[in-house]
């Protein structure tokens, strides 16, 4: 590796070291120095901080738990609390409007009276409608023959 | 000028904000509080007669004031031992500040993450979304996976520099084609 590598290394060692906590006093002067002085380790610190965030915010607005997720709720936080609060409010308002659809639907004058469904549904029972059943009917026994019948219904006007 | 309403233009600069929070707090639960009072000021400030030239540049300095607000309080209730040093704390934030990085390139950033997190095995990942989902410490990761906080700590560390690895890998084979 070379010298440029190394140092890209070191300093990423150290922007990670200062995310978790990790850092002495002399690793903090020491990073903040290299930040101060070089563009590079600039850049590498800004696209480490643009790349928390983003986890950061992927993960609250749930697309970490699996691959290319829909939001999920985890096992341990806190956060996936407050979103199913979110969720729970969002759904409700939902359970509402569909509610409040199918009243208005359902109280809304109707064009059609009484008998013209009445017949309509006349209409529909006399449909001719054919069904054909087979029925396989076998014994117990290992060579026990079976018989097969077909049976045809006709619909209602026949 | 944007048209967009001003807190909608925030909230589509989370990411931004939040590694910027998270980079100075070290905290998720802090960075939020932070990001959610900056929105109040925000808000606060849409109802204002007095436009903003520059929303981004203009968040950004709010972001950071209130930041700033929340570690000397925190430094103050002693919750953490040692604060962090403030030259790094200066140059962070003048990074941040700085950055000027567009909208699509940001995007696009986005998606090769998205890409590079497809590609971690299973239990990578679920460490990953219990870190950053579930906002979990290391020691309660490790009470989950079977294994220690210090371990949990530096895989979560190599993911984090194989997913940098592979969004600019990403990222580098795009600007390529």
């Amino acid at each position: 590796m070379t010298a440029q590598g190394n140092h890209h290394n070191t300093i990423a060692d150290l922007i990670v070291g200062h995310f978790d906590g990790n850092l002495s006093e002399d690793q903090e002067q020491e990073l903040a120095k290299a930040i101060d002085e070089s563009p590079e380790s600039k850049r590498l610190l800004l696209s480490y901080m643009r790349m928390e965030g983003r986890l950061y915010s992927l993960g609250h607005d749930g697309f970490l738990s699996a691959a290319d997720a829909q939001p999920a709720g985890s096992a341990l936080g806190t956060r996936p609390k407050q979103r199913s609060r979110l969720w729970a409010a969002a759904s409700s308002i939902a359970v509402c409007a569909v509610l409040v659809a199918i009243l208005s639907w359902g109280l809304w004058p109707s064009s059609l009276n009484a008998s013209s469904v009445l017949q309509k549904a006349q209409e529909a029972a006399a449909e001719l409608i054919d069904r054909t059943y087979r029925v396989t009917i076998s014994g117990t026994k290992e060579h026990s023959q079976s018989r097969e019948f077909t049976i045809n219904v006709r619909g209602a006007d026949s | 000028m944007s048209e967009t309403p001003y807190i909608q233009q925030y909230l589509q600069l989370r990411s931004e904000f939040m590694g910027y929070l998270y980079a100075i707090t070290r905290d998720f639960e802090l960075a939020e509080e932070v990001y959610q009072n900056a929105a109040v000021v925000v808000i606060e400030q849409a109802d204002k007669s007095e436009t903003i030239r520059d929303f981004r540049a203009w968040a950004k300095e709010v972001v950071r004031r209130q930041a700033l607000h929340a570690i000397r309080a925190r430094d103050v209730s002693a919750k953490h031992t040692r604060s962090m040093s403030p030259k790094l704390l200066d140059v962070v934030s003048s990074v941040f500040l700085e950055d000027n990085t567009d909208l699509p390139t940001d995007r696009e950033e986005t998606r090769a993450l998205r890409k590079c997190l497809n590609e971690l095995p299973a239990e990578k990942r679920e460490l990953v979304a219990m870190r950053y989902e579930a906002g979990a410490e290391f020691d309660e990761i490790s009470q989950q996976t079977g294994s220690t906080p210090a371990a949990v700590q530096r895989a979560l560390s190599r993911l984090r520099k194989l997913l940098h690895g592979c969004v600019r890998r990403r990222l580098q084979l795009a600007e390529g084609n």
